[in-house]
């Protein structure tokens, strides 16, 4: 702390001894000073004038690439995503830090207009529904699944598309009978859960 | 507590802002000087007389600013509390020297720390003849662990031209533990009790309040505990035997792996499982049992069983600076180091998260003998709220509803007691309901 303290006066103690000896030699050698620094430094700023004066030339030759250097310097430099982002888990399609009714938000809304969200809805109902009939019948989980491929529901050809784990089935289904058929799978399998 | 009084400082790289306004007003004063002289114009030249001044005033007042040692002291009234409860400080500040004409002291307040009332900046003159200025609030914070380092202070010159920033160091240490409430009885059944008394029924004849059995009058029996109506009918002496009631070890697990928790808008789901947590083992901890604690996730993070309130204490600390870790090797429940845990003790699960492998594992250990309590957070409450209503948002609610019921009814088939919280209500409320359902359960 001192030393900086110090350094600062010895600046400022420079700055005032240049300033003497500055004004001194300009009393002593006024004319030689004229001559030799400041009409040179006049002439060297009018040649600089001049020279400036291309600048505004350059300027489709300087600028534009600036830009393109800037944005590529950004583009390549910048840290990928996995070294800001938690890393997502392998066994999860649930985002770090997203709740699991967010992730079925999203997969509802995309199943209106994605085969593939559809089908991976449809797995969803499908794990559901087997673990319900694997409460209700008192079998294993597997023989449980084993049911849903064999086509266990068949209430309605809806739910049946629906609660069978069959691509075709799912991705068969139109958009604008997607949401009734989702509602009444939904209302059939509440309805199982409440009489179990 | 009081930190020890440390006196300053550690000065800034120079009050740069005195130094760049000197160097700026002598710099313009110097360059008008030499052009006046250059071009032989005294009224440029006079023009220099300005920025001169205030560059030779400004450098006599940094000259006469007060270089006295400042002292701060800075004393908490607590240095653990639960979040949400005040925690009081005082910060007092003198010089043992000289005195600042002026000065502006802000004491900095990490991250998760807040000031709930009171004022951590200090504005004023600070002398010998005047006593110690103070600076008095109260703080409230997240859960965590804190330290609270230096106090800033900005020293002016009398006039106010010159100034100079100095750091105090008065370093104290506060912990924010996660709140915790007072819960009831929770209704656990494991299979090996300890020989102590305590509020866990063993299984076990003996002294008690629950009936547990008759049987033929041995020699030796307390005569007192003789069913004399039994004896009536039968003719034959019967003694009714109750079941014992024991303490039994505890042990606690926090899921803390990051794939099992949210951020539902301003909540923290991991929050909540700590607080779950906290209540939980004080609950056992003063019940008397052997308590213990392992946050599973990151790198073994691991309390080791104990009784009383000092182990309260050590949980709780654990409580505090648990996070949340990203661990490939912990990304599911297998990897439960079981070696931890006696064999047939109670186990309590405090998680948000269930999935098929989660169910899988939870049957696992109970196949292998423990008793297993999971407290499931239900989170769905706070994330439909949080979700803009629409008929996608009810389906999706639907869906998520109907497969945590599945799920908790699976685990309840494979005889984990379960208790589901929503956060949004008191977890004794949660723990109530599960014990009422427990009883009616109960042949």
């Amino acid at each position: 702390m001192r030393t900086q303290r110090r350094r600062f006066l010895y600046g400022a103690a420079f700055a005032l001894v240049t300033t003497g000896v500055a004004v001194g030699l300009f009393y002593r050698y006024a004319d030689a000073i004229r001559t030799h620094v400041v009409r040179p430094a006049i002439e060297t700023y009018y040649v600089v004038l001049y020279y400036v004066d291309l600048v505004p030339q350059l300027f489709w030759w300087l600028i534009p690439p600036a830009i393109v250097s800037l944005v590529l310097l950004r583009r390549f430099s910048r840290p990928s995503t996995s070294d800001t982002e938690p890393q997502a888990s392998r066994s999860s399609p649930i985002r770090p830090g997203e709740g699991e009714l967010t992730h079925l938000v999203r997969l509802v809304r995309r199943a209106h207009h994605s085969r593939f969200a559809r089908v991976r809805l449809s797995r969803t109902l499908v794990e559901v529904a087997a673990r319900l009939v694997a409460g209700r019948e008192g079998v294993p989980l597997a023989t449980a699944r084993k049911m849903m491929i064999d086509g266990y529901w068949r209430t309605s050809r809806s739910v049946h598309h629906f609660l069978t784990p069959r691509r075709h089935y799912t991705a068969r289904l139109r958009s604008a009978e997607f949401r009734e058929a989702l509602q009444e799978t939904l209302d059939q399998l509440e309805g199982h859960d409440r009489n179990a | 507590m009081t930190a020890t009084p440390s006196s300053s400082e550690e000065r800034k790289p120079i009050d740069m802002l005195t130094a760049v306004r000197f160097t700026v007003s002598f710099g313009l004063a110097l360059v008008l000087a030499v052009f006046g002289l250059a071009l032989r114009n005294l009224a440029v030249a006079a023009l220099s007389l300005c920025p001169l001044f205030y560059s030779m005033t400004l450098l006599l007042s940094y000259l006469a600013l007060p270089h006295h040692e400042i002292e701060a002291r800075r004393g908490v009234d607590r240095s653990r509390a639960a979040e949400g409860e005040p925690i009081g400080v005082q910060v007092s500040l003198a010089t043992q020297k000289g005195s600042y004409p002026m000065v502006f002291v802000h004491d900095e307040l990490p991250d998760g720390l807040s000031c709930a009332s009171g004022d951590v900046h200090y504005q004023g003159p600070l002398s010998l003849s005047q006593p110690r200025a103070t600076l008095q609030y109260t703080l409230e914070g997240r859960r965590g662990l804190y330290d609270l380092g230096g106090i800033h202070a900005l020293v002016w010159s009398r006039f106010g031209l010159a100034l100079t920033e100095l750091t105090v160091q008065s370093p104290v240490t506060l912990r924010v533990l996660p709140a915790s409430e007072q819960l009831g009885v929770i209704p656990i059944r494991p299979r090996r009790t300890r020989a102590f008394a305590g509020p866990i029924r063993s299984n076990l004849p003996g002294v008690g309040i629950d009936f547990y059995g008759c049987r033929a009058f041995a020699p030796g029996d307390d005569i007192r505990r003789i069913d004399w109506r039994a004896y009536a009918r039968t003719e034959e002496l019967v003694i009714c035997e109750y079941e014992q009631e024991r303490i039994t070890d505890v042990s606690l697990i926090l899921d803390a792996r990051s794939r099992a928790h949210a951020a539902i808008g301003s909540h923290r789901t991991f929050e909540f499982a700590a607080q779950a947590t906290a209540s939980l083992a004080s609950s056992f901890c003063r019940q008397g049992n052997n308590v213990g604690l392992l946050i599973y996730g990151d790198v073994l993070n691991w309390v080791f069983p104990g009784v009383g309130r000092s182990q309260i204490d050590r949980i709780h600390d654990a409580l505090s600076t648990a996070r949340l870790a990203n661990k490939l090797a912990f990304e599911d429940l297998r990897h439960i180091p079981t070696r931890l845990f006696l064999p047939h003790s109670q186990l309590v699960l405090v998680s948000c998260h269930l999935d098929e492998a989660d169910i899988e594992t939870l049957a696992l250990l109970r196949m292998k003998g423990y008793s297993i309590l999971f407290v499931s957070i239900d989170t769905i409450p706070l994330e439909s709220d949080q979700l803009p209503p629409s008929g996608d948002t009810a389906l999706a609610v639907r869906i998520a509803r109907l497969r945590r019921s599945l799920y908790l009814q699976s685990l309840e088939r494979y005889g984990v007691q379960v208790i589901d919280w929503n956060p949004t209500v008191p977890l004794a409320q949660a723990i109530e309901r599960a014990r009422r359902m427990h009883r009616r359960m109960r042949p």
